[in-house]
């Protein structure tokens, strides 16, 4: 692996599902923080209503992203990474996809467990997985926010590491998912 | 006149027994234990199941002790329970149910009729201190010491101005909300 090849670089469709789920959980997060803080109202039901359905298409998006990870596998780590960098780095990507699945599963938890109804995007019923729940609704809130701090601040480290890798190692990780070609 | 011993207490047995007769037989109340008020909201669609916990009916029977003369049904309105935490403590505010203000909810029928199936209460119901006028089927089964009232009733909840300020449009939720209601009674003591 010492001169870049095609391999090297994300193909379009990983870059492509990459930066259009980071602006939509970047907006997810935000519209979950908002309905959080919100009084109950007619918008609060709303606001809710857009963040489950941004959840479901989240969810969704990520199942396909890990599809198309294992059928087109991610590039090497960069040449000269430390061993603990690449086992830092598999970790937290490992905790990402993770993350990526387990918080909208809990959020899908939260919002099955609770009688407010909705709607995916305000048009298809999408099915519950748990029924209504006072207790469990509770503890599927509780999960969901702590997964949604732990997002928050994996992505936060994923950024931090992202802009080391560009402005102090001065290698390629980050271009590589901006760029189409090395 | 011959004073007659006999007469009197003959009298006296039969005033008592008619008495406690009355009040044995011809007024009856609900046991919370068996008894149901559950209601449907429905919000685009989707029905919204939910139930009122504490409330006590009274039913008043004519001198056969057969046919309901009269009903009276007390809810604590409080004791509204949708099983979810956000919108049980939604509905004990102003917009909806008001509890602070009118902790109890009152039907007090002024006529009962019978019907072809059952029978009918006209009467009103005093919610969150707005009466208005419903009538209410009623089925009534009495098995010696132990009677059941239930039956089904549409309600509107505009009527009472359940759900005014944001939540007065129908557009999300729609203005019926259906009442169901097993009750089972039994004669006041």
């Amino acid at each position: 692996m010492t001169h870049p090849s095609q391999t090297d670089f994300w193909n379009l469709g990983a870059r492509s599902l990459h930066w259009l789920m980071a602006v939509l959980i970047l907006l997810q997060g935000i519209g979950g923080w908002i309905g959080h803080e919100m009084d109950r109202s007619p918008l609060k039901v709303d606001v809710m209503t857009a963040h489950k359905s941004l959840g479901v298409t989240l969810l969704l998006l990520a199942v396909i992203r890990l599809l198309w990870r294992w059928a087109q596998p991610a590039p090497p780590p960069p040449a000269g990474s430390k061993p603990w960098e690449i086992r830092v780095a598999w970790l937290s990507h490992a905790a990402l996809y993770l993350l990526m699945i387990a918080l909208p599963l809990s959020g899908w938890l939260a919002a099955s467990t609770s009688l407010i109804p909705w709607k995916l995007w305000w048009f298809i019923p999408w099915p519950s997985i748990a029924p209504v729940d006072p207790h469990l609704h509770e503890i599927a809130t509780e999960m969901h926010e702590a997964l949604a701090w732990s997002l928050a601040t994996l992505l936060t480290i994923h950024i931090a590491a992202a802009l080391r890798h560009h402005f102090v190692k001065h290698d390629d990780v980050l271009l590589r998912m901006t760029r189409g070609q090395p | 006149m011959r004073y007659a011993p006999g007469a009197t207490w003959l009298v006296l047995a039969l005033l008592t027994g008619v008495q406690s007769g009355l009040a044995d037989e011809a007024l009856w109340r609900s046991t919370a234990a068996g008894s149901e008020l559950a209601f449907s909201a429905w919000w685009e669609g989707t029905e919204l199941p939910g139930r009122f916990a504490d409330f006590t009916a009274r039913v008043q029977l004519d001198q056969t002790g057969t046919d309901p003369t009269a009903l009276t049904v007390e809810v604590k309105v409080g004791s509204v329970d949708m099983n979810d935490r956000e919108i049980n403590a939604e509905l004990v505010e102003p917009d909806w149910f008001n509890v602070a203000s009118f902790p109890l909810a009152v039907f007090a029928s002024t006529a009962i009729r019978r019907e072809e199936s059952g029978y009918l209460a006209a009467g009103s119901l005093r919610l969150k201190g707005i009466e208005s006028s419903l009538e209410i089927p009623l089925e009534w089964e009495r098995d010696g010491d132990s009677a059941t009232l239930s039956g089904t009733v549409t309600l509107s909840r505009q009527d009472w101005q359940v759900g005014a300020g944001e939540w007065a449009s129908n557009a999300s939720l729609s203005d019926r909300v259906d009442l169901r209601y097993r009750v089972i009674l039994t004669p006041e003591r």
